[in-house]
């Protein structure tokens, strides 16, 4: 919630990278944006997918839904395509709203 | 991801692939193509650097170190010329004849061969012989190259270590198969000169690629932030395996050839075989140089080349106006205006530490440019103009001047692109230090996402006086305290407004 909150107003950047540790697997998703002077890295999950193109795009869409206020909302749109790796841009702008509301006139069902 | 709706326009997105992954397959492409893939039924280069491992790996680290230092005493002692009959049997004899004269035939493969005896009793294995090998895969990072640098440093120890391994282990057991294998792999000049190939490909091109990939924080303050430089760091890498053929970045390679053609009735056929494998290896991995890195010069992702250092940005900026002519550069540009005697400008780049040749550089990029369509948004022709003008310095951070907007519109949409994924696999490692006191996902996950922001390096940022840990317990308690306290004001407010 509080990464949700942070990257509001930001151009953010996605790097995905699936990897197998030991048998452990995980797809990757680190975010990256541009704060003053430097670049700004922040894991947003490790949880596992599937090996396909498919798999791997719902995998990222359940991390990038607990950045916004309500799940499917249109506030977080990724930039993406698929490969064995990938990064991807997503542009957060749209989140400032609904952000906003959260902070000044909280709910806590939403919470 | 578009049925799931999760893209934006088209316009507004860009996607590219992993640098280092690009340059990790041209080293794929070229070995799979020009010698074939590895495998258990498979006779090559590549088979040759598993087998090493897997030989490694079947026999305890004692048993394994000790067969080492007694063959590594072997080579530095051996003499071709003298063999110590001593009492041995007829058999016995016959048998030590038939081993020297195998390794008097290795022997003369290369004339770099290392012949160190080695300390049982050294602490630091770094770099000999006794050093464990990680597994060579096409897929990893460096670990083949380093198989195959290590695999030539000590070829004649492997060597006897082969036969050793034999000598002692049952022919039914594992280590004295993998050893047979490899003894006869060992001794077809053939594989030998194929991974000296591929060691001096990745000394002469990927090592010093991926050092400045993981290593480069120009700008962006971040390790694998670097787009911005992505344009001429292709540049760099298309000149290095264009110029991989000749020089002394193969020499090793053309020896082992002409030691391998030595003496040979169809001597002047094998060498030119030998070098028309070497042009299909080069070219393979040119091949692929240019399928993956030309995202870095589309429209979409050569702005991010408007922040790299000044006159390579200029040059840039020039190509994507499509200006006629290459940019003019003041003496204390740092540019060596070398027109006259060799017929370039050379800047000396910080960022890439290397020279650039800004007359092929122009040329490159404008061929790039011509290769691909699609034009670039109004935004970046106005900044590219403006850079030509000199009205302002994309390389730099200082947000506060009249350029501040344009400065932070191009920085905030290039500069955070990754151009690597290795800082990703981080994520990963915490996970696997979290999973292994078997906690349950969810719990990993969460603890990996509070590792990833929590500052742990060591760094006395918060009092230069203090200690490093202390400082790093500091920086931690003010991380957390920093995380938390939103929570606790939200937490407020709710109950406020109940």
């Amino acid at each position: 919630m509080w990464l949700g909150h942070e990257l509001r107003n930001s151009k953010i950047h996605m790097a995905c990278d699936k990897g197998d540790k030991k048998g452990i697997s995980h797809l990757v998703k680190c975010l990256v944006r541009w704060v003053p002077r430097r670049a700004e890295k922040r894991l947003l999950d490790i949880d596992a997918a599937g090996d396909t193109s498919k798999e791997c795009a719902a995998g990222i869409k359940a991390p990038m839904n607990t950045l916004k206020l309500n799940d499917d909302d249109n506030t977080h749109l990724l930039f993406v395509g698929w490969g064995l790796t990938v990064v991807v841009v997503a542009l957060l702008n749209h989140c400032a709203n609904t952000w906003s509301r959260l902070v000044s006139a909280p709910q806590k069902t939403s919470m | 991801m578009e049925p799931l709706g999760l893209c934006a326009p088209e316009d507004e997105h860009v996607i590219m692939a992993c640098g280092i992954h690009c340059v990790q397959i041209e080293l794929k492409n070229a070995v799979t193509n020009a010698f074939g893939e590895g495998g258990l039924d498979k006779v090559n280069a590549l088979q040759m650097l598993h087998s090493m491992h897997r030989l490694q790996e079947s026999v305890t680290r004692d048993e394994w170190q000790h067969i080492l230092n007694l063959s590594s005493e072997f080579a530095f002692n051996c003499n071709p010329e003298n063999i110590d009959g001593g009492e041995l049997t007829p058999a016995q004899r016959r048998n030590r004849e038939s081993f020297h004269n195998k390794h008097n035939h290795v022997l003369a493969f290369h004339c770099k061969f290392k012949k160190e005896q080695v300390d049982p009793s050294a602490t630091k294995l770094k770099g000999t012989v006794l050093s464990k090998l990680q597994q060579p895969t096409l897929a990893r990072w460096w670990t083949v190259g380093a198989a195959a640098s290590f695999f030539f440093d000590h070829c004649l120890v492997i060597f006897h270590a082969c036969q050793t391994a034999i000598d002692v282990f049952d022919s039914v057991q594992t280590p004295n198969d993998i050893a047979s294998d490899l003894f006869a792999m060992m001794i077809d000049v053939e594989n030998f000169v194929n991974m000296v190939l591929i060691r001096c490909f990745n000394k002469a091109h990927i090592n010093q690629h991926f050092d400045w990939m993981q290593s480069c924080e120009d700008l962006t303050q971040e390790l694998g932030c670097q787009a911005h430089n992505m344009a001429i760091r292709f540049f760099l890498t298309d000149r290095d395996i264009r110029g991989i053929m000749w020089g002394r970045s193969t020499e090793d390679c053309h020896k082992a050839v002409k030691s391998a053609c030595k003496g040979r009735e169809d001597g002047v056929t094998e060498h030119t075989r030998h070098f028309t494998k070497l042009n299909i290896f080069v070219n393979e991995a040119r091949d692929l140089l240019h399928k993956h890195f030309p995202q870095w010069t589309s429209p979409k992702l050569m702005p991010a080349a408007l922040s790299s250092e000044g006159p390579t940005a200029c040059v840039v900026a020039a190509a994507t106006l499509k200006r006629h002519v290459m940019p003019t550069f003041a003496a204390d540009e740092g540019v060596a205006d070398l027109m006259h005697a060799a017929g370039k400008m050379e800047f000396c780049s910080e960022a890439h530490k290397a020279a650039v040749n800004l007359t092929a550089f122009d040329a490159f990029i404008r061929r790039q440019l011509d290769s691909v369509d699609g034009n670039c948004s109004p935004a970046v022709i106005a900044a590219a103009e403006r850079l030509c003008a000199g009205n302002v310095n994309l390389h730099e951070t200082n947000h506060a001047d009249d350029n501040g907007a344009l400065l932070w519109s191009m920085h905030s949409t290039c500069l955070p692109v990754p151009s690597i994924l290795q800082f990703v696999e981080s994520g990963v490692k915490e996970a696997k230090h979290v999973s292994a006191t078997d906690r349950s996902e969810a719990i990993q996950k969460c603890l990996a996402v509070v590792g990833s922001c929590t500052p742990l390096g060591k760094a006395k940022s918060i009092n230069p006086k203090l200690s490093f840990n202390v400082n790093r317990i500091l920086a931690v308690l003010r991380s957390s305290e920093m995380h938390a306290s939103p929570h606790v004001q939200w937490s407020n407010n709710q109950e406020c407004t109940q």
